[in-house]
């Protein structure tokens, strides 16, 4: 049955045929995205899995943004913004932020890397099938780029009221955010699974 | 041409996660050889799902919008503002871009999402076959600008860590917050609970 | 239909490279990139870093890590990072990251404490943190020795170190009603504060630490005094009572005050310089008297009203001080005395014996004695006089008794001994005493009994008086008017007489003769009736009534 493939968006049968490199195959009917051809590696994955990884470290140790006025300074990290919500009574609010910028990101980048690097050393790490799909199911939830633009919008508002003072964090958020998003865009979940058929054969 | 036929028709399935297609197997409960997802013709109670997601999300709407999502205090004034206000401030500040991306993204956006899924709702509970394709473009335009709309809560849990200056000012989360967050948490899942496929199951089967 | 063009057989045939997989791909270029990138990152943050310091607090009230602000003079140099109870349970450790510019403020001197509402002393301190939330104060110390490990003060101190102004040293012998915090004056003007008291080793006086501000600093010469101004100076003594204070707040707090002597140097005094707390302003702004001579005086009196520093007074002018009091037994007599112990100052004599005349010559100590001697040979006597109805105080007064015997000061004795005279109440006193005596000795009872007869006697008599008296209504006085008529008849006779014969001696000395007779015998009547009152009963023996 490998011939024939159906669409996931309009339940249309097709027929798979061979494409030329570094194409992608759409559904006749709805255009959706069928499968694209093999052209990123395992390695590129990997590579990208580490360094976001670096930066969500760098991003959490360090603060985002101070807020100068009058000698006064007053710096937050993150998890420091999260926890200010908390803090103020909106728990569900605070954990939402939490999750969609430093939590949902984390587990994307641990687990893709936990599950990609044995795959690469041709060995299946236990869990991994029930991993990935959680991966996936949550892969809208990481939001690190909706918080860059959010944060951006923030840092306006205040630069009106005292002085910005930008901090380490900031720029690594967004290198974290662009490599994230470089990470997601070379593993759907086809290429991913043309990696496990491919290391498995 | 090409005959169009529905999977569901040939006893061929796909699985939703990793795009695999694979045959119908008797009952219900079938898994993805491949990936282990469920396999489901269609998802099972979907238009249920989504319409109750969808509802709630637009009850919140209205509060999201009218309650406050930041108060703050300065030694001068005391201030609440809803999205809309944070949106004017801007357009004060001179800040035109910003505040046209906050208005789009907290305003138009959710709005938008409500609109669209509930017209998407309707249509196919009635199967209704017009416009299919429009309509599957809209439904992946909802799906992925869904989640730009956190944009003001992030904004505002920047600013409620930073602004706690005692003395001269300090901002404080509103309740507004809370239930423009549910909007947006809400509209996602409604989004990832609707089985796109159900848009074109109104078209005949080839 | 195009036929293909044909190719030469001889067409080299392109050679596949074998698939490399030796070395990595390119995009591991990134990671590496970002790692280094992070490094110099972490590290250049780690440079920049400030150090790190711990202050142990009793409590950690108001501080919260991470919110939590070191300033010094209002600039944020700091910020408190953790804060957990140290292993002993004692004291509280408070980590905070100072700024990499702020390092050169970690010396030795430094000094820590918590800015947070405050009552002390009479003030409200900080009380701009209800608002903007407590921080850590910095008082950035001089000495060059770095600290990273401080004791954080309880109490946020007197003075800072950049405060200008200089420290003094007061001893004491009791720290009275002052308090750390308590303001030092100078002519009323606030000036100063204590800083720190503590007890001698030996526990028998106080050092009191003050500081004066500038430019008050100036005026603690040398030859500056200062005195406890605390609350109501109230002193009790021979001249009766008088108060005094500096202000309310050094009612409510206490207070010290300083003034230099008049007439004395204005070069200041260097910091630390030590002083006397005296316990009022008249005691420490008495001029030194250099020469001082001891005396004893034995009163006759009860000392009582007489206390230790009572003066000794010259007609009013104070030129002494009683040291003290004591009791002396003499075993070869039997008998107490009571020694009083006094300090006379010759100088204030002299003082006063210097105007109009020329210094005296020789040694002060000759001439202070030949003063003395010279007074007493003159009648001076110390006497003890009550100085204030009010209070009972006694003084000292010496003066000149030109009617008290002749005596001289016992140089011999030591201390020599002063000539006493008695005191004016003394006598009065002994006087009252004596008559009390007197009054004591009286037979009182004996006098009472014969009083008592002699007024029944009397009783007696009255009523025979009475009877007398009725009787003599009754009988003797027709006779007596008689006489009296007579008495008139002849007066009549007699102005007739005279009247109309002016030279009738004879009937004159005859009307006079009878006229004295008739009063005798009226005379000899009552005489009669007095040693024989029951003549009137019975009338004369022999009588032909």
């Amino acid at each position: 049955m490998s011939s024939l493939i159906v669409c996931h968006a309009c339940d249309l049968v097709h027929r798979r045929d061979v494409i030329p490199e570094k194409a992608r195959v759409r559904c006749v009917r709805c255009r959706a995205e069928l499968y694209r051809t093999n052209s990123a590696s395992i390695d590129t994955a990997v590579a990208l899995g580490v360094t976001a990884a670096v930066l969500l470290v760098l991003s959490n140790v360090y603060p985002l943004v101070a807020l100068q006025l009058n000698g006064n300074v007053r710096a937050t990290t993150l998890v420091g913004a999260a926890i200010g919500l908390y803090e103020q009574g909106y728990a569900l609010v605070g954990a939402l932020v939490l999750l969609t910028t430093l939590l949902v990101p984390l587990f994307q980048i641990a687990g893709l890397l936990y599950v990609l690097v044995p795959l690469r050393a041709k060995w299946r790490a236990p869990g991994r099938n029930e991993l990935f799909r959680a991966l996936t199911y949550l892969r809208p939830w990481a939001m690190s780029e909706v918080f860059m633009l959010g944060a951006l919008v923030a840092l306006v508002k205040l630069s009106a009221l005292a002085e910005v003072i930008p901090g380490v964090s900031l720029y690594s958020y967004g290198a974290l955010m662009l490599s994230l998003a470089a990470l997601t865009s070379v593993t759907p979940s086809e290429q991913f699974w043309r990696w496990v058929d491919g290391e498995e054969k | 041409m090409s005959a169009f036929v529905m999977g569901r028709t040939v006893g061929l399935l796909v699985c939703t996660h990793c795009h695999e297609t694979v045959r119908a197997a008797p009952g219900t409960r079938a898994r993805c050889p491949r990936c282990g997802a469920r396999v489901h013709e269609r998802r099972p109670h979907s238009l249920a799902e989504t319409a109750a997601l969808i509802s709630s999300a637009a009850l919140l709407y209205v509060p999201a919008n009218l309650l406050p999502v930041m108060h703050m205090h300065t030694f001068l004034s005391d201030e609440d503002d809803t999205i809309m206000s944070g949106v004017l401030s801007l357009i004060q500040q001179g800040s035109w871009p910003l505040a046209l991306l906050v208005f789009v993204a907290s305003i138009v956006v959710p709005l938008l999402k409500l609109v669209a899924m509930g017209w998407l709702l309707i249509s196919a509970a009635r199967r209704s076959p017009g416009h299919a394709l429009q309509k599957a473009r809209l439904f992946r335009l909802v799906d992925f600008v869904g989640r730009w709309s956190m944009l003001d809560v992030f904004a505002i849990a920047l600013l409620v860590a930073l602004v706690q200056i005692r003395a001269l000012a300090t901002i404080h989360v509103g309740r507004g917050a809370l239930a423009f967050g549910a909007v947006v948490v809400l509209t996602m899942l409604a989004a990832q609970s609707f089985d796109e496929r159900l848009l074109w199951d109104s078209h005949s089967d080839g | 239909m195009a036929e293909p063009p044909q190719l030469p057989d001889d067409l080299p045939r392109a050679v596949a490279d074998p698939p490399q997989r030796k070395h990595l791909p390119f995009v591991w270029i990134l990671p590496v990139l970002v790692i280094v990138v992070a490094g110099i990152v972490v590290i250049q943050q780690k440079l920049a870093e400030g150090p790190s310091v711990d202050i142990n607090f009793q409590a950690a009230e108001g501080i919260e890590a991470n919110k939590t602000k070191i300033r010094y003079k209002d600039v944020d140099i700091g910020d408190v990072t953790d804060i957990h109870v140290s292993k002993d349970r004692k004291k509280v450790v408070v980590t905070a990251r100072i700024h990499r510019d702020a390092r050169e403020y970690l010396v030795d001197d430094t000094r820590f404490w918590v800015v947070r509402p405050r009552f002390t002393g009479g003030n409200v301190s900080g009380l701009g943190t209800l608002v903007s939330g407590a921080y850590i104060a910095v008082d950035v110390g001089h000495s060059s020795t770095e600290r990273r490990n401080f004791d954080g003060l309880e109490v946020p101190p007197i003075v800072t170190s950049d405060l200008p102004g200089r420290e003094f040293v007061l001893h004491a012998d009791d720290i009275g009603s002052l308090s750390v915090g308590s303001t030092v004056f100078y002519r009323h003007i606030s000036a100063g504060q204590v800083v720190a008291y503590t007890l001698d080793p030996g526990g028998a006086s106080v050092t009191i630490k003050v500081f004066v501000y500038q430019p008050y600093d100036r005026y603690v010469t040398a030859a500056t005094r200062f005195w406890q101004a605390s609350g109501i100076d109230m002193s009790v003594n021979s001249d009766g009572v008088k108060l005094r204070t500096e202000s309310i707040a050094s009612i409510l707090e206490g207070g010290v005050a300083f003034q230099a002597l008049p007439g004395t140097t204005n070069v200041p005094a260097p910091a630390d310089t030590a002083y006397t707390l005296f316990s009022d302003q008249e005691r420490a702004l008495r001029q030194a008297d250099t020469e001082v001579r001891t005396f004893v005086m034995y009163f006759g009196g009860s000392l009582r009203g007489l206390s230790a520093g009572a003066q000794v007074d010259l007609r009013g002018i104070t030129i002494g001080e009683v040291k003290g009091l004591s009791v002396e037994y003499e075993r070869d007599v039997g008998r107490l005395r009571f020694p009083v112990e006094v300090d006379i100052f010759p100088q204030r004599i002299r003082g006063l014996v210097r105007h109009g005349d020329h210094p005296p010559a020789g040694q002060p100590e000759d001439t202070g004695r030949a003063l003395i001697d010279s007074l007493v040979a003159h009648g001076m006597r110390a006497e003890l006089k009550t100085g204030s109805l009010l209070t009972g105080q006694k003084y000292v007064a010496l003066d000149f008794h030109t009617d008290s015997p002749p005596d001289h000061v016992g140089w011999n004795a030591n201390p020599p001994v002063f000539p006493t005279a008695a005191g004016a109440l003394d006598e009065i006193q002994d006087s009252v005493g004596s008559i009390a005596k007197k009054l004591g000795k009286l037979p009182l009872d004996q006098i009472t009994a014969r009083l008592m007869a002699t007024m029944a006697t009397l009783d007696d008599t009255l009523k025979n008086a009475d009877r007398l008296v009725k009787q003599l209504d009754g009988t003797v006085a027709p006779q007596i008017s008689d006489t009296l008529k007579e008495a008139q008849g002849a007066m009549k006779n007699a102005r007739e007489v005279l009247g109309q014969d002016a030279p009738l001696q004879s009937d004159l000395s005859a009307t006079l003769l009878e006229l004295s007779r008739a009063a005798k015998s009226v005379s000899a009547l009552v005489d009669y009736l007095e040693r024989h009152p029951e003549a009137l009963l019975r009338g004369k023996p022999g009588d032909s009534k």
